[in-house]
């Protein structure tokens, strides 16, 4: 067992520092400082190390710290009247719940993992069980100082607030338990977050966890309690089952094989899906030079590009519709809804964020277009480069506009009160908003992909720089959608930011595109 | 004209990949560049496209006594691997060369003319490229850089994967337009470097060097290629 041990953190150590040496090495500055034997110089060790040693201690708190207080303290604001013990008890079960069926790290896919009992056949058994452990140990230590301050604050008994990580902890072998049985009756590794009726059960009790305090209605603080604590005995009971279960080899290569061949074909089908948009030869165009090209390419890829931004439209529209009409039915039904999206709109960011097709017009221009093209001295010219670029960007705002100003509208709606000409012009704000964000987006992507051309032969995303933006963006946005500012506000910040982020973003590719643009080696 | 190598160092990290290249390529010669995998034929290729930035040293171009930089139309790049915009027909991506070139292109002919003069078919002008085959995706990528007449072809093994009546017909190709330009033709197969190339020159040891033709037969000739190949793997 000691023996497992020392190798899954010595392999889990050594996989995850290569993954820092990668990145250091890709960082112009530093790598010209590094040694080029990375892995034998001593010095290096150390810092890569305690950069690892760093990275495990903001992972133990910093998740934990966001999902506590970002979770619990979005709710409170959404709530005038509702005791804080109450709506905490409630969130917290709630959450829980939730946690337990998509989120048990037990027999979830780890490249270290592969490594260590396909490559290393470390013993199966010993292996799940101590990263079991290890990962349970990880939600006590890096939850329990958070929630006692967090309770203590609301008002929750010091008890309670102690016994909560232990809890949610010993809970997570239930759903291991039961992932363990159905493998034996079924031969399907179900590790959490797989099934559709787990994600199903979540998104319905994530609603009730959001609408319920917007209503200012709150479950029995009691029950709640009984209902966290019970999670307790009846998680030792499976606990049981989890230690004395032989045929984790079986079940990991099952679900190992069963995830990595899912990755493959994901992977495959993926490029085979840009590759195989190409489509109707008898298409044509009456344009001439860059624009004839660029048309060709954009009416040859409407399946990939197109497509989904007006089906996004289209499920838009429907929900706009359902709503509006829904609301007819509601006593105050249009004061309460425009009530709830009143300081809800950062959080629609983060949904115009998500349906931008920039990424994928990206992928699609290189994968089908510039991987070839920029082979050729002639397309590589400053001027070409930027007639392209601008030429593009007009494309992909025109894509994007679509589903983004649906949005806006859909929003726009929910907010107006008739005879109220202040929500008049909260939806008009809330129209203009969600349309430059949908321009926003997409210069976002096309810059970074002139800039920074990510992409290697095998459209693999493979520069690190572009990574960290992206990632950089992302948690910004999902920050973003903890906030509640009004819709004013908000509004007339992010037209601003829009305009001079666009503008930014264009004055940087005239200056660098015609040297970044280029193929990776 | 000649282009011009002047000290070019080429490393990665420590290992150094081209050790202070000095060479000077002439005009109207087809020059075979031979060496062993990884010996750093594409790496030199990148250099002189200026696709990688170098460690060290210059390449120009001279004539009449004169040097002058290496600009992007100078240059034509045939990559062993066809590199054609699969989303477009063949006539789509001529049609769309022509226009975005028509400037430099002295005395052009029709579409249709440049396809005969490369083989490719009726039928298959308007054809999606994806749909084509490697040959013919060859053939083309070869036509645009023929187009473009550019002074320097770079052609990184170009040949190696093309079946036998195409590659005899893009040997001739070469043969016919190597006139007015450098063409530099890298390969680590050595009869075809023997059987096509007016000069043949080792990448050894990062450096470069004639092999000299003269007063050998092919077999002596070849005899003597591998010898400094083997002398290059056992240093």
């Amino acid at each position: 067992m000691l023996k497992t041990l020392k190798n899954m953190f010595g392999l889990r150590k050594a996989y995850k520092s290569n993954s820092i040496l990668y990145v250091l090495r890709q960082l112009p500055l530093i790598k010209k400082i590094l040694p080029p034997a990375l892995s034998v110089s001593k010095p290096l060790n150390i810092i890569v190390t305690t950069l690892y040693v760093i990275g495990e201690i903001l992972n133990l708190f910093m998740w934990k710290a966001l999902y506590y207080f970002g979770v619990f303290g979005y709710l409170r604001s959404m709530s005038d009247t509702l005791p804080s013990d109450v709506l905490f008890c409630q969130t917290l079960l709630i959450c829980t719940i939730i946690g337990l069926l998509m989120n048990v790290d037990f027999l979830s896919y780890k490249k270290d993992k592969f490594y260590a009992i396909n490559i290393f056949k470390l013993n199966a058994k010993q292996y799940t069980l101590i990263d079991l452990m290890f990962s349970l140990s990880k939600i006590i230590v890096g939850s329990l100082p958070i929630v006692i301050y967090l309770g203590l604050s609301w008002g929750i008994p010091l008890w309670f607030c102690i016994a909560i990580p232990f809890c949610v902890a010993f809970g997570k072998f239930i759903y291991a338990a039961y992932v363990l049985v159905t493998y034996d009756k079924t031969g399907v590794v179900n590790y959490a977050g797989k099934s559709l009726i787990s994600w199903l059960v979540a998104l319905l009790l994530g609603l009730a966890g959001f609408v319920m305090p917007l209503l200012e209605k709150g479950l029995p603080k009691e029950p709640c309690m009984a209902g966290v604590l019970l999670l307790l005995p009846v998680g030792l009971v499976c606990a049981i089952k989890v230690f004395t279960y032989k045929n984790y080899l079986k079940i990991n290569k099952s679900m190992l094989s069963q995830v990595d061949l899912a990755m493959k074909e994901a992977k495959k089908r993926g490029n085979k899906t840009i590759e195989a948009s190409i489509d109707d030869a008898s298409v044509t165009s009456s344009k001439s030079g860059f624009e004839y090209f660029n048309e060709l390419f954009m009416k040859r890829h409407k399946k990939i590009l197109w497509k989904p931004a007006l089906n996004m439209t289209i499920v838009i529209a429907a929900f706009a519709v359902i709503v509006n009409v829904g609301i007819l039915f509601v006593p105050d039904g249009r004061q309460l809804i425009a009530k709830i999206f009143d300081g809800m709109i950062p959080y629609f960011s983060f949904i115009a964020y998500t349906i931008s097709r920039g990424e994928p017009f990206t992928k699609a221009l290189f994968m089908n277009c510039d991987d070839s093209m920029l082979t050729f001295s002639f397309y590589k010219k400053r001027n070409n480069v930027l007639k392209l670029f601008c030429i593009r960007l007009r494309e992909i705002v025109k894509v994007n506009i679509v589903p983004g100003l649906a949005l806006g509208i859909a929003l726009g709606s929910f907010v107006f009160i008739p005879g109220d000409m202040e929500s008049v012009k909260k939806g008009l704000l809330i129209i203009l908003t969600m349309t430059a964000e949908s321009i926003l987006f997409s210069v976002h992507f096309l810059m970074l992909y002139y800039l920074l051309q990510p992409y290697n032969v095998n459209t693999e995303v493979k520069g690190v720089y572009y990574t960290i933006i992206k990632l950089g963006t992302y948690i910004l946005i999902y920050l973003l959608m903890f906030q509640r500012i009004p819709i004013a506000t908000f509004g007339v910040a992010c037209l601003v930011f829009c305009v001079v982020y666009s503008a930014i973003a264009c004055l940087l590719v005239a200056m660098l595109a015609p040297r970044t643009f280029k193929l990776k080696n | 004209m000649r282009l011009v190598i002047e000290g070019l160092t080429k490393n990665f990290d420590k290992k150094e990949v081209l050790r202070g290249i000095n060479f000077s390529f002439e005009e109207g010669k087809i020059y075979g560049l031979l060496g062993r995998n990884g010996a750093g034929k594409t790496t030199f290729f990148n250099c002189v496209n200026k696709d990688m930035p170098v460690t060290g040293g210059t390449i120009s171009f001279e004539e009449n006594g004169k040097k002058k930089e290496l600009e992007p139309d100078d240059i034509g790049y045939v990559l062993s691997v066809p590199t054609v915009p699969e989303f477009l027909t063949g006539r789509e991506f001529l049609k769309f060369f022509l226009e975005i070139n028509k400037e430099r292109i002295e005395n052009p002919k029709t579409i249709d003319e440049y396809f005969d003069s490369v083989s490719i078919l009726e039928e298959d002008r308007d054809k999606l490229m994806k749909d084509y085959s490697h040959g013919m995706k060859n053939k083309l990528q070869m036509l645009v850089n023929i187009i473009a007449n550019p002074k320097l072809l770079l052609l990184d093994e170009p040949l190696t994967t093309l079946d036998v009546v195409v590659a005899e017909e893009m040997k001739q190709i070469l043969r016919d337009i190597k006139q007015d330009r450098i063409t530099i033709f890298s390969t680590h197969l050595m009869d075809l470097a023997v059987d096509l190339c007016d000069v043949i020159v080792l990448l050894n040891h990062g450096e470069l060097e004639v092999v000299d033709k003269a007063n050998l037969d092919d077999k002596g000739f070849k005899e003597r290629i591998i010898a400094a190949l083997k002398e290059e793997q056992d240093a």
